[in-house]
């Protein structure tokens, strides 16, 4: 069967059931933007960033710090990464490799996530500096930090990774940064996630 | 000729119920986006592996190989995906060189395992192998992903290298993926790789 569309920029009303929009090449037109504004308008994409320098443990440590997000158990929403960042505000003491590590761990205590459409909802997931975990399992490989002198180094980008939904944490699991080496109060991180009803 | 109709607005549908196509008060269509590997990741199909600890490399095509590999054995009914790849220097290299991927016609690895993990937490295993060295069947150079040099790690600060491949590589049954290096480095390196399987 063939489909009409209405060639042009139309005028609805919300709620109003109308023929779908087509240029005069006859395609049909897709609202764009960028790709998670819906879900953040939505109000369903959450971050969670250091709010001072925070030291690191070594490797698989299950004393762990840093920055981690994790589904509480029972939460009853699956929690989607969607990027992480990374940046040393000071000098980092010691040198390694960086990356993701998962544990099966259901977090107990939270900093404060925001919701990014200001003002929306509070987050189900939780975000920690620290807490004792179960050991981890190193996922994603990033990068290499060094113990450069920030008097070498100019104005650079925080090194951003786009996990792009490529992670899914049930209830009862967390994400947090890998770090080959313990290092000083010297990183600082951030996470931005969509929270979705579980559905399995 | 009916009209393709949608409606505007967001709504509010129950799962396993069928409702208008959504459409923008401008009459463009509203199509789902987001994180695109979320649908997959949810559905259970995407998998990653990384060295547990630094590893040393060999050289360039040798047969004799140490890095990160994965391979999609022979009958395993899959097609693997490759989405992306990340290395990152735990200490500083001993030698300097070119760093990419090659293809090996290996079909099986039963030496070094590592165990692959699937995206979605808890989620089924996979049917990839993976291992930190291996006798592998001579390989391929096929994708230069960067280099990599000997610079004191005093001299770096942080820094990301991970290759999106997006796709642009499947892994048929009966291949294996290897990293390239092209100097034999002590242990110094940890890799990690991604994909999908359909």
């Amino acid at each position: 069967m063939l489909l009409n569309g209405l060639e042009g920029r139309q005028d609805y009303a919300s709620g109003t059931q109308n023929p779908v929009r087509q240029n005069a090449y006859g395609s049909t037109m897709r609202e764009q933007g960028g790709k998670y504004a819906e879900a953040v308008s939505a109000g369903r994409v959450f971050s969670i960033t250091s709010q001072a320098a925070v030291a690191v443990t070594d490797a698989l440590a299950t004393t762990w710090t840093g920055l981690g997000v994790g589904n509480p158990l029972y939460s009853g929403i699956q929690i989607i990464l969607i990027s992480f960042s990374a940046v040393g505000s000071l000098a980092k003491q010691k040198a390694g490799v960086i990356g993701l590590e998962i544990s099966k761990t259901s977090m107990t205590t939270s900093l404060t996530p925001v919701n990014r459409l200001v003002g929306g909802a509070a987050a189900t997931g939780l975000a920690s500096a620290g807490q004792t975990i179960v050991t981890p399992v190193l996922w994603d490989v990033l990068g290499s930090f060094g113990t450069a002198n920030t008097n070498t180094i100019g104005a650079e980008n925080a090194q951003t990774y786009d996990i792009d939904g490529s992670i899914v944490l049930d209830p009862g699991y967390m994400v947090a940064p890998f770090t080959t080496l313990d290092s000083t109060a010297a990183f600082l991180f951030s996470f931005t996630w969509e929270e979705r009803a579980r559905i399995k | 000729m009916p009209d393709f109709e949608a409606k505007v607005g967001r709504q509010a549908l129950d799962a396993g119920v069928s409702g208008p196509i959504r459409q923008s008060v401008t009459g463009d269509m509203v199509i789902e986006q987001g994180g695109k590997y979320a649908e997959a990741t949810l559905a259970g199909r995407m998998f990653s592996v990384a060295n547990q600890a630094k590893v040393g490399t060999t050289s360039a095509l040798t047969t004799t190989w140490e890095g990160l590999a994965i391979c999609n054995p022979t009958g395993s009914g899959v097609q693997m995906k490759i989405v992306k790849f990340g290395y990152g220097l735990e200490i500083a290299s001993d030698v300097a060189g070119a760093i990419g991927l090659m293809m090996a016609a290996t079909t099986t690895l039963t030496t070094n395992l590592l165990v692959p993990v699937n995206r979605l937490t808890g989620g089924v295993a996979s049917v990839a192998l993976a291992s930190g060295g291996h006798t592998i069947a001579t390989p391929v150079l096929w994708d230069v992903v960067g280099s990599y040099g000997t610079v004191a790690t005093s001299a770096t600060s942080v820094v990301f290298t991970t290759y999106e491949l997006d796709g642009s590589l499947i892994l048929q049954p009966g291949n294996t993926l290897c990293t390239y290096n092209t100097l034999a480095t002590t242990d110094c390196f940890v890799f990690s790789f991604l994909w999908e399987e359909v």
